[in-house]
């Protein structure tokens, strides 16, 4: 049991798990929606919410990155098995945010504060051409593909760990 | 040999006489606006920010007139960041295969005053189709500059699905007014 990660570490890892999911079905859901959807204008307004919530909380998860001690490793994982899982953390880090970064600055690229339900205000950092903002949209989206691929091989490895290798390492998160 | 040179003599003339006019842009005394219904319950008003085009007068030939416009379907402006993203993509202008659209004219009709109705090709998302614009003649004559300028407004119903645009927003949104205002400076 001591092999467990802290509670701040499984608090952190399933939010963010639960926030980046939310954010890609909303995002992808919310650009096919028909205009006299009731949820029109609401669910891009949620989105946006969503992402500014995963902002801060990547925030402190890449805070707590450099303070933390070397990751110990498991001798029960193979040294491929290993490899390939620091991989795909290190991209996680980076993919989420370049889509919380792209977010943001299309959310506020005409240049002025974005109020989102009357309350929630956030600066624009810059105006963004219209060239700028539909290349950051693309960005947005493709990534939002790659980190989706991410979560499944994830998944898969802690599936394959704890249902074939029959080990801890799910375990260790939950 | 003589009538020979009174022909050439003749259609240098009716050439020379055509008026050429670049619209004025740089001042930006040109306008490319559109307004489209809302629910059906208000006007929304946009327009296109970068544009380029000239057209041809001749005071003896009317008839004769002509214009070329261009237009840069990614400078698509409604003052709303997100909705001008929306209007640049596949559902509406799908500017990444379209960037431009284009006006040619192939007749013009005057009538009094100066005004008229131009009958041309407008190319709008890959799809060319003729449409007629009524043609009101604003003014013309010397600028306080030592140039000449000419200024007219043009108008045109759009019927959006005619240019493959497959996005509707309702029923009373599936036409657009055009808005063509420009003023040209004599070459």
């Amino acid at each position: 049991m001591s092999l467990k990660y802290s509670v701040a570490t499984r608090l952190l890892h399933w939010i963010s798990a639960l926030l980046v999911i939310t954010l890609f079905v909303s995002g992808w859901y919310m650009v096919q929606l028909d205009y006299y959807s009731t949820w029109y204008q609401k669910l891009p307004e949620l989105h946006i919410v969503g992402g500014v919530v995963l902002m801060i909380f990547w925030f402190f998860i890449l805070i707590r990155l450099l303070k933390s001690k070397r990751n110990h490793f498991t001798q029960l994982h193979k040294p491929i098995e290993r490899f390939a899982s620091l991989w795909v953390k290190r991209l996680f880090y980076l993919l989420v945010v370049i889509m919380v970064t792209t977010g943001y600055l299309i959310a506020t690229g005409q240049g002025e504060t974005l109020t989102l339900f009357e309350t929630l205000k956030l600066p624009a950092i810059s105006h963004f051409s219209a060239a700028q903002i539909d290349t950051m949209g693309l960005i947005h989206e493709f990534t939002s593909y790659l980190l989706m691929i991410l979560v499944t091989l994830h998944i898969l490895g802690a599936l394959k760990h704890h249902f074939i290798d029959k080990d801890d390492t799910l375990k260790r998160m939950i | 040999m003589k009538y020979l040179l009174i022909g050439l003599m003749l259609t240098s003339a009716s050439i020379s006489s055509a008026d050429k006019y670049t619209i004025d842009t740089k001042g930006a005394h040109a306008f490319v606006q559109f307004k489209i219904k809302h629910l059906g319950y208000s006007w929304l008003y946009g327009r296109f920010d970068t544009f380029s085009g000239e057209f041809e007068f001749d005071e003896n030939n009317p008839e004769k007139a002509n214009i070329e416009m261009t237009v840069d379907t990614t400078s698509v402006n409604s003052n709303h960041t997100a909705r001008d993203k929306h209007l640049r993509n596949e559902d509406f202008l799908n500017v990444a295969a379209h960037p431009t659209a284009t006006f040619k004219s192939k007749s013009f009709t005057p009538s009094e005053n100066g005004h008229g109705t131009m009958i041309g090709d407008l190319t709008l998302n890959g799809v060319t189709k003729e449409e007629t614009f009524k043609v009101e003649f604003i003014g013309g004559g010397k600028d306080p500059w030592g140039g000449n300028r000419r200024g007219y407004e043009a108008t045109s119903t759009i019927t959006l699905a005619d240019y493959k645009i497959k996005k509707s927003l309702g029923p009373a949104s599936e036409t657009l007014l055009l808005t063509v205002s420009v003023e040209g400076i004599k070459q």
